[in-house]
């Protein structure tokens, strides 16, 4: 057991070198040079050669990846060329609308599709079912900016029942704060939730032929407890790992539905960074982000050797 | 016949690509899949014949209007034909998407064919993959078009990187299993050069699933290039695409919502009807192919 986990947290560190090594790489060869972009244009060359020196820029590329490295692992993830800032001050300046909307996602996408899913599976070819499947297909296929603009339409411009774009802290309280983050979190959802649903719904319809189901039922087990006692809980492995793959879903879908409701979080940070070619904020974000995806889905591996006594490697 | 792999080969008597073909179009969402894909791809092989004027003609004077006689779906902000830009948009996903799904296909297959096969290499390249998987797509394709200017080039490199490993990883799976298959060690036996074994015996066995990966991987692209673009970096802005049409669009969002949903419609019957398509294929050409994604 022991020897699993060690195992299991030692791979993340290959993982997260080549991120870092293909992070750095990415935009410390782009074409365009920051040390010109900060000078601007009217500046001499001697101005620009300044600049570059202070930034490490004349370094050989190996020498400007360790110091890189190593500020990296101390957290400083540099400043942003064009506010100064430190990028660590501008992502925690961000993070609370971004944190906020994802946790109103997962918790609204894992509460309706482990349910939906399990009925489903325990029904298979039942109305309810097909529906499902027949949602699922639509859920893949619209871009979650395009449902963004749907609900947008029916929900804010329509009905009225919700603002049409910001965000409000929970500071203000918790009512206004969920009021703002619902339409995102829907939206954002959707994908995750059929997702997940669909895999629910695979892994307990597996389950349901298995022999310890029909063992159950012929012991009287009531049906409601065989599908979620016995079924549910056999199939949990699978769901637990599409939540942690689901994650890269949410992440990409941040950077998109922030700009749609126009909340002011992380993803808007890194679409602005990319739009002003701000090199040091666009990595500390996908560092930051690929940081918790991998992290996240070791929590769920390690969860699920610690919790099923059947995972032994 | 290259179509199948040799276990489903040895089964029928008949012709059984032929077979295989009419079980396909039997299935429900091959039939509306294809049907839907069908359609989009001759709106877009017969735009200028479809009662279309030039997508890009700005006309000042004809800003905003309603959809009336000469504009069926109204003007754009520029005063330019919406139902021509929505025509001459499927233009630019299409070919976004099977770019995009060629290309990855053909790096991936290179990669994992020969990753699979020689185990020395396989534990560097899978690490280097799962560092790749280990960025969310959708940053790294941002990530890699910041870098230069944009263009139709840019975007396609852009979204086929990330879906490189994707690729490799369904590559590599099918080569571990069919390797230890006795035919191929027959190959092996009677000395047939490795080169030939991975291209006559192991890569025939990849393309029923690759096909269906395919489809996956060109309505992803789709999707990522209408989400780049709606975000501005993305496609140029004087070409004609679904995503910069809903970019554009919804600055005027709450007056005039046609802008934006008369490209989205477009933009998610396509990625459906290949959605289902792929759906459909993966269920009639090989019952196994789901279990290696």
């Amino acid at each position: 057991m022991l020897a699993f986990l060690a195992k299991r947290m030692l791979a993340v560190i290959p993982v997260m070198a080549i991120v870092a090594i293909v992070v750095f790489l990415l935009l410390r060869l782009s074409p365009g040079d920051p040390a010109l972009v900060i000078a601007g244009d009217n500046a001499d060359a001697e101005a620009v050669q300044r600049i570059r020196v202070a930034l490490g820029l004349d370094q050989p590329l190996v020498t400007q990846f360790w110091v890189w490295l190593r500020n990296m692992l101390s957290g400083d993830l540099g400043a942003s060329i064009f506010s100064k800032l430190p990028v660590t001050d501008l992502i925690l300046q961000r993070a609370e609308p971004t944190l906020s909307l994802a946790l109103a996602t997962m918790v609204f996408a894992i509460s309706v599709a482990i349910p939906l899913g399990t009925i489903a599976g325990a029904t298979a070819g039942s109305w309810l079912d097909r529906s499902l499947m027949a949602v699922s297909v639509v859920g893949f296929s619209l871009p979650a900016f395009v449902l963004g603009y749907c609900m947008i339409y029916v929900f804010a411009l329509q009905l009225g029942w919700a603002p049409v774009q910001g965000f409000t802290s929970i500071s203000k309280g918790f009512l206004p704060f969920l009021h703002s983050i619902a339409l995102p979190a829907l939206t954002l959802g959707l994908a995750y939730m059929v997702l997940i649903a669909r895999i629910t719904r695979a892994s307990v319809l597996e389950m349901m032929g298995e022999d310890f189901i029909r063992t159950a039922r012929a012991k009287g087990v009531v049906e409601r407890l065989v599908v979620t006692h016995h079924a549910l809980r056999n199939a949990a492995i699978p769901i637990l790992t599409i939540i942690g793959i689901g994650v890269a879903l949410l992440i990409s879908g941040v950077v998109v539905i922030e700009t749609v409701f126009n909340i002011p979080g992380i993803g808007r940070l890194v679409v602005d960074a990319i739009l002003k070619r701000d090199y040091p904020v666009i990595q500390g974000v996908i560092l930051l982000f690929s940081a918790v995806y991998v992290l996240i889905n070791l929590a769920i591996d390690v969860g699920y050797a610690l919790l099923d006594p059947r995972v032994r490697y | 016949m290259t179509l199948l792999s040799p276990a489903q080969a040895d089964e029928g008597p008949r012709n059984p690509l032929l077979g295989l073909a009419a079980q396909a179009l039997r299935h429900p969402s091959v039939l509306i899949g294809g049907f839907i894909v069908a359609a989009i791809v001759i709106m877009a092989a017969a735009a200028p014949w479809l009662g279309t004027v030039d997508p890009v003609r700005i006309n000042p004077a004809m800003r905003l209007k309603p959809p009336s006689d000469p504009f069926w779906f109204g003007t754009d902000l520029f005063g330019r034909d919406i139902y021509s830009r929505v025509v001459y948009g499927a233009r630019s996903s299409l070919m976004v998407g099977v770019s995009v799904a060629a290309c990855a296909i053909v790096f991936g297959v290179a990669i994992g064919l020969v990753t699979g096969y020689f185990r020395g290499l396989d534990v560097v390249v899978m690490r280097v993959m799962d560092g790749l998987m280990a960025i969310p797509t959708f940053l790294l394709a941002i990530a890699l078009v910041s870098l230069t200017r944009a263009s139709v080039g840019t975007v396609v490199v852009a979204l086929t990187i990330p879906e490189i490993p994707r690729v490799v990883r369904l590559v590599r799976s099918v080569v571990l299993t069919v390797r230890e298959e006795s035919y191929v060690e027959a190959a092996i036996s009677v000395g047939t050069p490795t080169p030939l074994i991975l291209l006559r015996h192991i890569l025939p066995s990849t393309i029923a699933p690759l096909l269906v990966l395919g489809t996956y991987v060109c309505a992803q692209a789709i999707l990522v290039e209408a989400a780049l673009s709606f975000l501005g970096t993305g496609l140029p802005p004087e070409i004609s695409s679904w995503g910069n049409m809903i970019s554009e669009g919804r600055t005027f969002f709450q007056v005039m919502p046609r802008l934006v949903f008369l490209p989205s419609l477009f933009l998610a019957l396509t990625v459906l009807g290949i959605n289902l398509l792929g759906d459909g294929l993966r269920d009639t050409l090989d019952p196994r192919i789901a279990k290696r994604m």
